[in-house]
């Protein structure tokens, strides 16, 4: 069996949280309300 | 993208996955740091809701799509490789042998008559299909009947016996 070591581990927790940090802002550009625009008179 | 470096590891430190340490560390940044503050919250919201989706269940072609997809390893073990390690060892090889000859004989009797009908490929499909848990640790090219999947059941079950020191 092929354990994992410590830069292993850390490199798969930055993915990990790279990848949540990357669905987090696409959650947050989905969910927050469209900015109002102002119509030229 | 922060360049703080206490960032990267706010996922590891909701997922509760840091040692003692550096939560700890964590914990006092936070305080004082108002962007990590912020992705935090962030973060937090997020897999609250990701948490609260309904689980989804891949579907059972999902594994074999995945894996046609990888190059072809060179240690990979299939049936017939199995069957040749195993004929080193004489009891297992013996029953190996015989299995395969149970195969190759069913497969014989059978090959004429579901050759010659429409739809014969479609029956092996269909059994491989319907045995696919069961297959998937070997490379099945067909079968014939469900007697073949009743004998890969069993290989497994072949154990080599004890060999005692001279």
């Amino acid at each position: 069996m092929v354990k994992a070591g410590r830069d292993d581990r850390a490199a798969f927790a930055t993915l990990i949280h790279r990848a949540t940090l990357g669905v987090a802002h696409s959650l947050q550009e989905l969910t927050q309300p469209p900015v109002a625009t102002r119509s030229r008179a | 993208m922060s360049s703080c470096p206490f960032e990267e590891h706010l996922t590891a430190y909701l997922d509760q996955q840091l040692p003692d340490l550096k939560r700890r560390q964590v914990e006092v940044h936070l305080a004082s740091c108002a962007s990590c503050g912020e992705t935090e919250a962030l973060l937090r919201k997020t897999l609250v809701a990701v948490g609260s989706l309904p689980v989804q269940e891949p579907s059972p072609n999902l594994k074999r799509a995945v894996i046609s997809q990888l190059p072809e390893a060179p240690d990979r073990v299939g049936l017939w490789a199995g069957l040749r390690r195993a004929w080193q060892a004489p009891a297992v090889g013996l029953a190996a042998a015989a299995a395969v000859a149970v195969v190759v004989t069913t497969r014989a009797g059978q090959a004429g008559r579901l050759e010659s009908g429409p739809g014969a490929g479609d029956a092996g499909s269909f059994l491989v299909a319907q045995h696919l848990d069961v297959l998937d640790d070997y490379e099945v090219l067909g079968l014939d009947s469900t007697d073949d999947v009743d004998l890969i059941l069993t290989l497994h079950e072949v154990e080599a016996p004890e060999v005692e020191a001279p």
